[in-house]
C-alpha cells in the first residue's frame, strides 16, 4: 500500500517517510522467498537492510557506526525479551526505535511517552466515561493504550523515556511482558487481551540523566539491553552544532560574530568532559550533568545572546566560559570540582600554546574559582 | 605428464569475477598438484585451516611436509614432535645482539603449522621449515618500537587488517572487522570431505591474494617479503628434486600467490625468481643457540594476535578445535561464562533462563547473518544482549569471565631437558661487564657512588634489575631507594651479591617470560601495568610512579615514555589523595635523581609534576570530610602536602597554586573536620598567612568555654600534629591552648587525657622540657616515670573507679577514708 497523503506534517512518521523503501523491501522478500516471522511485515534481513541500507534496491542507510547493535536489536525483538535502548540524550535511540517499529510492524505510532505523570491508564487502558455510564463496560467504551493496541494487533510498541516514569508504573509492564496478556476485569471473569504474534516492546531510557528512576530488577530481567553511544566524530559534531545554532539564532544571525574556532573550542570542551578523555588521550573527570551535543548548542546559543546584548556582538571564549559555568553546573557541587580540575589541568596546559584557550583559561579561572 | 585441470573447483562463491591473474594462479595451483606439490595456504591459528591441512596430508600422503618458518627451526622438529611437548608452545629466535631482533613463533594445538608438523612426523614424512632464517630478516620498520620486545611475532599478518578490499568486503557483509569476516567466510564451514577442504584452501588463497594485489612491488621488496619468498621457492624446488613422493607446502596464504607464480615460471613470478642469489642458497643454518623451544600461554597467544598475527580468542577456538565433529560448543561457552560470573560472587546473577535466551539469540544472529553455524561474534553478541542488564561494559565480573573463557589460561609444556635459553649467559656476561665477581658463589659486597661516578651507574642498574627479578643474586643493603622512598639523601648505594646455582635455576624458570633480562623485567612491569587498568579502585598513582621509578632504576629507558604516560593517566583516575601525594613525592625524588638515573626526558617528568598539582588540588576537598578514625592520617597527609608544596617550588620550580587555593578553601569551610581544620590552621599560622589576632580569635573560639569538647580535642590534636613547635614559640598559641585545656571540666579532661597526651607527644624532648618549665613556672615538680603492663583503658577505668569510690565515701561522710582532702 503506497501512502498518497501529501507530506504536509512537520515530521511524518518513518513508515510514511520511507514508504517506497518499505514496499521495495517487501517485494524483495517476496522475490527471495524470505521467511517472514509471524506478525512481522518484513523478514529480519529486510529489517536490517531498511536500517543499514541496501544500495541494490534503493534503500538508504539511516543508522551509522554500529551494525552489530542493529543485528542484536532485531534478534532481540524476534524473541520474548523486550528491547531496552539506553544511552545519553542525543544518541539517536528514539530514531532507532522508530525505524525498527516502522520496519517490523509498519507502524511506529504506538508510542507511550514516559513522564513523571504517566499513570497505569496510559499503559493499560482507560474509559470513555460518557459511554461507560451509558452502556457499561463495553469494548466501545474502552480507550485502549498503545500497549493494548500493540498486544491485540501484534505490533511493536515503543515506550520512550521509560525511566522518567515512577518505578511502580514501570512495573506494570512486568506482567504484560512475561505473560504477554492484559487482563480486563471489567469485561467479566477471565477477560483478557492476549498478545498476537508480532507484539514486542522497545523502550528507551537515559540512565545517567537526572530526574530518572531506577528500574526494578524484575523489569530489567525482561529486557535485553543495548547501549547506544554518542557521536564520536568531533568534526561531525562541530558541523551539527553550527547548523543548529544558526537555525536557533534565526534573524539574530547577522548581528553576531561566532567564530568557527570558538565553536570548536566549545565542542572540544564538551566532548572531553563527556567522554572523560581529552583529544591528547589524557583522562579527565566527567561531570554528572549531561554534556550532550544538545547542551553544547544551548551553551553556544546563550553565549551568542550574551555577546549580542551584553557585549559587542563578538562571541569570545569569555562568554563561553561564563555560560558553560551556568549550564554545566546545574546543581551538583561535585561538578564544580570536576570542572575546576579540567581547568587546572587541560585548559591550563593548552593556554600556554593557544591564545583562544588562554582567553578561555583566564575567564574560566575568574568565574569558576 | 599432464593431468586434467579443473578450474571450477576453487573459484570462491563470494566473488563473481576474479582478476585474470588469480584465475591463472588457480590453474597453476592445479598444475603443481598434478606434479605432486600441494599448497596449503593458511591463516595462522585457524582451526578450520588446521583441519583442512590435516585432510590434505591424509589425502596426498606426502613424503615431505614443508612449513613456513625460519629454516633453522628444522633442527627443533625432534623436540617439537616429542609427546612431552604440549601446545601452546613457542619457538623463540634470539639472533643478533639487539633485543629488537628477538621474535616468537607461537604454536597452538589448532595451529595449521602444528597440525602439519605432527601429522607429517606421524606419517614418517620429512618435515622442514623453509623460510629465510630469522637472523637474515629485515627489521620491519612499521613495527611499533614500544611493543617490539614482548610481542614481536614471526607470523605477521598485518596485511589482512590493513587491506582495503577486505575492509570493504567486511563493511558490505555488516562485519565489524576482518576477523569477523574471516569467521563468516571460512571458519564456520564443516569440512565434510577432502574436496570441501581443497575448496576452502583455494578460497583462502584467493582471499589473501586479493589483499596481496593491493601491495605495490616496492613495498613488498622493502618489507622483505620478496627475499623470503625467493628463499621459500628455492627450498621447495630443492626438496622437489630430492623428493620420492608428493610434497605438502604449508604457508601463510599471503605468500602462496608469489610462490606459485615463481615455481610455475609465470611472468609475474620473475621478481621472486630473480631475488634468488646467482649461486643459490647455502645449506640451512643450524638452530642451536639461536632458536629455543619454550612454554607459552593463551594470554600471550592472544596478545600477539592483537599485532596482526593470526586469530584472536585462543580459548574459544581451542574449544571449537577439541569439540567432537558436529558438536556446537556455544552452549558450553555460554554456561561457562555464566558460571564464571556467578563464581565472582557479585550482584550480577545469571540463571539458566539467561543462558537459554543467549543461546536463542546466538542461533538467530547466526541465521540473520547468513552463517552456517554460530560464530565467535554471534556468541559475543548474544552474551552482550542477554547477560548485560544496564550499560554495556558495566560488569567487571562479566569482563573477567569473557577473558577466562575466550582467552583462557592454558599453559603449554616442553620436555624438561630442553636446552635453556640464553638469559643465563646474558646475566653472567653483564655481571662481568659490571666488574662483579661471578666465578664463585661467595657473598661479596659492592659500594657504588652514583652521583659522582657515572661509571657506577650501569652496575647499579644491573644489580637493581637482578634484585627486581627476584633472582636471589643481589640485595640492596643500604643507600638511596627510589622505589620505597627511603634514604633518598644518601650518596652511596651498598649491595651484597653472590652467583649461586640457585640463581641460574631461577633464571631458567624466568626465561619463559622473555628472552633477555630486560624483556623479563618488562613482562613483570607490564603485568603490574595491566592490573592498574583493571578496575577503578586499582588505579593507584603511587603504584604507577613506583613502576616508573622501577623501570628507571633498572635501566628500561626506552619504556619510560609509555610509563610516563601511564602515570599521567592514573594521576587523574586515582581517587586517593594520600596515594597521589605519595606519587608526587616519588616523582620529585625521581626529578632529583634524574642525573644518576640518566633520565633523558626531563620535560615529561616536570610535566607530570605539574599535572600532579592539578590532581592533588582536585582531591584536597575530600580532606574536609575526614572521619575521626582517620584524623592522624589526614593530619600527617597535610604535613606531607606542605613539604611537597615547598619542595615543588624549591626543587622543580613548579607552582603549587591550585593546591594552596583548595587547602585555603577547606580551611575556611566551617564544615571541615576539626582535626583537618586544626592542622591547616597550624600550617597557615606557621606560614604567616594568619594575623596574630585572627589566630588568637580562632583558637579561643575553637578551644574556649562552651566549645564541644570532642571537637576541640580533635582540633588540638590536628593542630599539634602539624606544628607542635608553635606551642613553644608562639605565646598566643600557648595562652589559647593553656586556657582551653585549663577550661576543661575534670571529667572531660580525664576522658580526653590519652588524646591530649598523644597531641603533646609530637614535641621534641627539648621542647617538652621548655614547655614543662613554662607551665610549672619555676615551681619544682618532680616527675617519675613508672612502667607497668597496664593499658591506657585500664588506667582510665581505675581512675573512674577511684573517683566513684571517693564520691560514694564522701556522700556517706567518710571522705577521710578515701584519703581525699575534705
Amino acid at each position: 500500500m503506497v501512502e498518497t497523503q501529501p507530506l504536509s506534517e512537520i515530521r511524518p512518521p518513518a513508515e510514511r517517510r520511507y514508504a517506497t523503501e518499505l514496499v521495495a523491501l517487501q517485494k524483495a522478500d517476496a522475490a527471495n522467498g524470505a521467511l517472514v516471522p509471524p506478525g512481522w511485515t518484513l523478514s529480519p534481513r529486510a529489517v536490517r537492510a531498511f536500517i543499514l541500507g541496501d544500495a541494490a534496491i534503493g534503500v538508504s542507510q539511516k543508522f551509522y557506526g554500529n551494525d552489530p547493535l542493529v543485528d542484536r536489536a532485531i534478534v532481540t525483538l524476534l524473541g520474548r525479551q523486550g528491547l531496552m535502548l539506553i544511552g545519553e540524550p542525543g544518541t539517536a535511540k528514539s530514531m532507532l526505535s522508530e525505524l525498527l517499529s516502522a520496519a517490523i510492524s509498519g507502524n511506529s505510532g504506538l508510542t507511550v511517552q514516559g513522564t513523571a505523570g504517566t499513570t497505569e491508564d496510559h499503559i493499560r487502558y482507560s474509559w470513555n466515561y460518557a459511554l461507560l455510564l451509558a452502556e457499561g463496560p463495553t469494548e466501545r467504551a474502552l480507550v485502549p493504550s498503545p500497549v493494548y493496541q500493540g498486544l491485540s494487533r501484534g505490533q511493536v510498541v515503543r515506550f520512550e523515556e521509560i525511566t522518567r516514569c515512577a518505578p511502580e508504573i514501570q512495573d506494570t509492564l512486568v506482567s504484560i511482558l512475561s505473560e504477554k496478556q492484559l487482563i480486563v476485569p471489567e469485561f467479566g471473569e477471565g477477560s483478557r487481551v492476549a498478545a498476537r504474534p508480532g507484539f514486542n516492546l522497545i523502550a528507551t531510557a537515559n540512565i545517567r540523566d537526572r530526574g530518572v528512576n531506577e528500574m526494578s530488577a524484575a523489569l530489567k530481567r525482561r529486557f535485553n539491553f543495548e547501549t547506544v553511544h554518542p557521536i564520536s566524530d568531533r568534526a561531525f559534531e562541530v558541523r551539527l552544532v553550527e547548523q543548529q545554532l544558526s537555525s536557533e539564532l534565526g534573524e539574530h544571525r547577522g548581528e553576531i560574530t561566532f567564530d568557527r574556532n570558538i565553536i570548536e573550542l566549545l565542542v572540544t570542551a564538551f566532548a572531553e568532559l563527556r567522554t572523560g578523555i581529552t583529544a591528547e588521550g589524557t583522562p579527565v573527570k566527567s561531570p554528572e550533568t549531561v554534556m550532550s551535543t544538545a547542551e553544547a548548542v544551548n551553551v553556544a546559543y546563550a553565549a551568542a545572546l550574551d555577546a549580542r546584548y551584553l557585549g559587542n556582538g563578538n562571541v569570545t571564549p569569555k562568554e563561553i566560559a561564563r555560560q558553560l559555568a551556568g549550564v554545566a553546573l546545574k546543581d551538583n557541587p561535585e561538578d564544580a570540582k570536576r570542572l575546576r580540575f579540567y581547568v587546572d589541568n587541560v585548559v591550563r596546559e593548552r593556554a600556554r600554546r593557544d591564545p583562544l584557550w588562554k582567553q578561555f583559561f583566564s575567564a574560566a579561572s575568574e568565574f569558576w574559582n | 605428464m599432464t593431468a586434467p585441470i579443473r578450474i571450477d573447483a576453487g573459484v570462491p562463491k563470494f566473488f563473481a569475477e576474479l582478476p585474470p591473474r588469480l584465475e591463472r594462479a588457480i590453474l597453476m595451483l592445479r598444475q603443481l598438484e598434478a606434479e605432486g606439490v600441494h599448497f596449503a595456504p593458511i591463516r595462522h591459528h585457524s582451526p578450520t585451516c588446521a583441519q583442512a591441512v590435516a585432510s590434505l596430508i591424509a589425502e596426498a600422503a606426502p613424503t615431505t611436509v614443508l612449513i613456513e618458518g625460519p629454516e633453522e627451526y628444522t633442527s627443533l622438529i625432534g623436540e617439537l614432535a616429542r609427546p612431552e611437548t604440549i601446545p601452546p608452545v613457542a619457538i623463540l629466535s634470539t639472533a643478533g645482539d639487539s633485543v629488537a631482533h628477538n621474535g616468537f613463533f607461537p604454536l597452538a594445538e589448532f595451529s595449521p603449522e602444528w597440525v602439519a608438523l605432527r601429522a607429517g612426523v606421524l606419517a614418517n614424512a620429512k618435515v622442514a621449515f623453509i623460510d629465510e632464517s630469522w637472523s637474515e630478516r629485515k627489521t620491519d620498520p612499521s613495527d611499533d618500537p614500544q611493543q617490539q620486545q614482548l610481542t614481536r611475532t614471526i607470523q605477521a599478518e598485518r596485511y589482512l587488517a590493513h587491506s582495503r578490499v577486505l575492509h570493504e568486503l567486511a563493511r558490505r557483509e555488516h562485519c565489524r572487522d576482518h576477523d569477523e569476516l574471516w569467521d563468516q567466510l571460512f571458519e564456520l564451514r564443516d569440512l565434510v570431505d577432502f574436496p570441501a577442504s581443497r575448496t576452502l584452501l583455494d578460497e583462502v588463497f584467493v582471499w589473501s591474494a586479493l589483499a596481496r594485489l593491493e601491495y605495490e612491488t616496492p613495498v613488498l621488496v622493502s618489507e622483505g617479503s620478496i627475499t623470503r619468498e625467493a628463499r621459500m621457492a628455492a627450498r621447495i624446488q630443492e626438496y622437489r628434486e630430492d623428493a620420492k613422493g608428493p610434497i605438502v607446502v604449508v604457508t601463510g596464504a599471503f605468500h602462496t600467490l608469489a610462490l606459485v607464480e615463481a615455481l610455475t615460471m609465470a611472468a609475474e613470478g620473475a621478481i621472486v625468481r630473480e631475488a634468488v642469489p646467482s649461486g643459490g642458497y647455502q645449506k640451512p643454518a643450524d638452530g642451536t643457540g639461536v632458536a629455543w623451544l619454550i612454554r607459552f600461554d593463551n594470554a600471550r597467544l592472544d596478545s600477539l594476535s592483537g599485532y596482526g598475527a593470526g586469530m584472536p580468542s585462543p580459548g574459544y577456538y581451542g574449544r571449537v578445535w577439541t569439540a567432537p565433529t558436529g558438536f556446537d560448543p556455544t552452549r558450553d561457552v555460554l554456561l561457562d561464562v555464566a558460571h564464571a560470573v556467578r563464581a565472582a560472587n557479585t550482584t550480577d546473577v545469571l540463571g539458566i533462563a539467561d543462558v537459554t535466551s543467549a543461546m536463542t539469540s546466538a542461533t538467530r544472529l547466526a541465521e540473520l547473518r547468513g552463517r552456517p553455524k554460530i560464530g565467535r561474534t554471534d556468541v559475543l553478541d548474544a552474551i552482550r544482549s542477554s547477560f548485560t542488564k544496564g550499560e554495556a561494559d558495566s560488569s567487571p565480573a562479566l569482563r573477567d569471565a569473557l577473558q577466562l573463557v575466550f582467552v583462557g589460561n592454558k599453559l603449554g609444556q616442553v620436555p624438561p631437558d630442553t636446552a635453556a635459553p640464553p638469559v643465563v649467559a646474558e646475566a653472567r656476561a653483564r655481571a662481568i661487564q659490571a666488574k662483579l665477581t661471578v666465578s664463585d658463589s661467595t657473598t661479596r659486597s659492592a659500594s657504588l657512588d652514583l652521583r659522582r661516578k657515572p661509571a657506577h651507574r650501569s652496575p647499579s642498574r644491573y644489580l637493581s634489575l637482578m634484585e627486581f627479578l627476584g633472582t636471589g643474586f643481589a640485595t640492596r643493603v643500604g643507600g638511596p631507594d627510589l622505589i620505597s622512598g627511603r634514604g633518598l639523601g644518601r650518596l652511596f648505594e651498598d649491595w651484597s651479591y653472590a652467583w649461586t646455582p640457585l640463581v641460574e635455576a631461577r633464571l631458567i624458570e624466568l626465561s619463559s617470560f622473555g628472552t633477555t633480562l630486560n624483556e623479563i623485567a618488562l613482562a613483570r612491569i607490564i603485568d603490574v601495568e595491566q592490573s592498574l587498568g583493571q578496575s577503578a579502585n586499582s588505579r593507584s598513582a603511587s603504584i604507577a610512579v613506583n613502576l616508573l621509578a622501577q623501570a628507571a632504576t633498572i635501566g628500561l629507558s626506552e619504556h619510560l615514555p609509555r610509563l610516563t604516560s601511564l602515570v599521567d593517566d592514573v594521576l587523574d583516575a586515582d581517587p586517593s589523595l594520600a596515594s597521589v601525594v605519595q606519587a608526587a613525592l616519588r616523582l620529585l625524588g625521581l626529578w632529583n635523581s634524574k642525573d644518576e638515573l640518566e633520565f633523558e626526558d626531563t620535560g615529561s617528568l616536570s610535566q607530570l609534576l605539574d599535572h600532579s598539582v592539578g590532581s592533588i588540588a582536585f582531591l584536597v576537598p575530600s580532606l574536609a570530610t575526614t572521619e575521626e578514625a582517620r584524623d592522624d592520617e589526614a593530619a600527617e597527609l597535610i604535613v606531607e602536602l606542605r613539604s611537597l608544596m615547598l619542595r615543588l617550588s624549591e626543587q622543580a620550580g613548579i607552582s603549587a597554586g591550585p593546591i594552596e587555593r583548595e587547602l585555603e578553601r577547606v580551611r575556611v569551610d566551617a564544615r571541615t573536620s576539626p582535626s583537618v581544620h586544626g592542622a591547616l590552621v597550624a600550617l597557615a599560622a606557621l606560614d604567616g598567612k594568619m594575623e596574630d589576632s585572627q589566630l588568637s580569635d580562632l583558637l579561643l573560639s575553637r578551644l574556649g568555654a562552651g566549645a564541644d569538647v570532642e571537637r576541640s580535642v580533635r582540633f588540638l590534636v590536628g593542630f599539634m600534629r602539624a606544628a607542635p613547635d608553635l606551642l613553644v614559640r608562639d605565646p598566643i598559641v600557648f595562652t589559647a591552648i593553656e586556657d582551653g585545656v585549663g577550661g576543661l571540666t575534670s571529667d572531660a579532661f580525664l576522658s580526653y587525657l590519652p588524646d591530649l597526651r598523644r597531641a603533646f607527644s609530637w614535641l621534641k624532648p627539648l621542647e617538652t622540657a621548655a614547655l614543662a618549665e613554662r607551665i610549672a613556672g619555676g615551681r619544682a615538680i618532680e616527675l617519675t616515670m613508672v612502667r607497668t603492663d597496664l593499658s591506657a583503658s585500664d588506667l582510665q577505668e581505675g581512675i573512674a573507679l577511684q573517683r566513684a569510690l571517693s564520691a560514694e565515701l564522701s556522700s556517706d561522710g567518710l571522705a577521710e577514708w578515701a584519703g581525699g582532702d575534705q
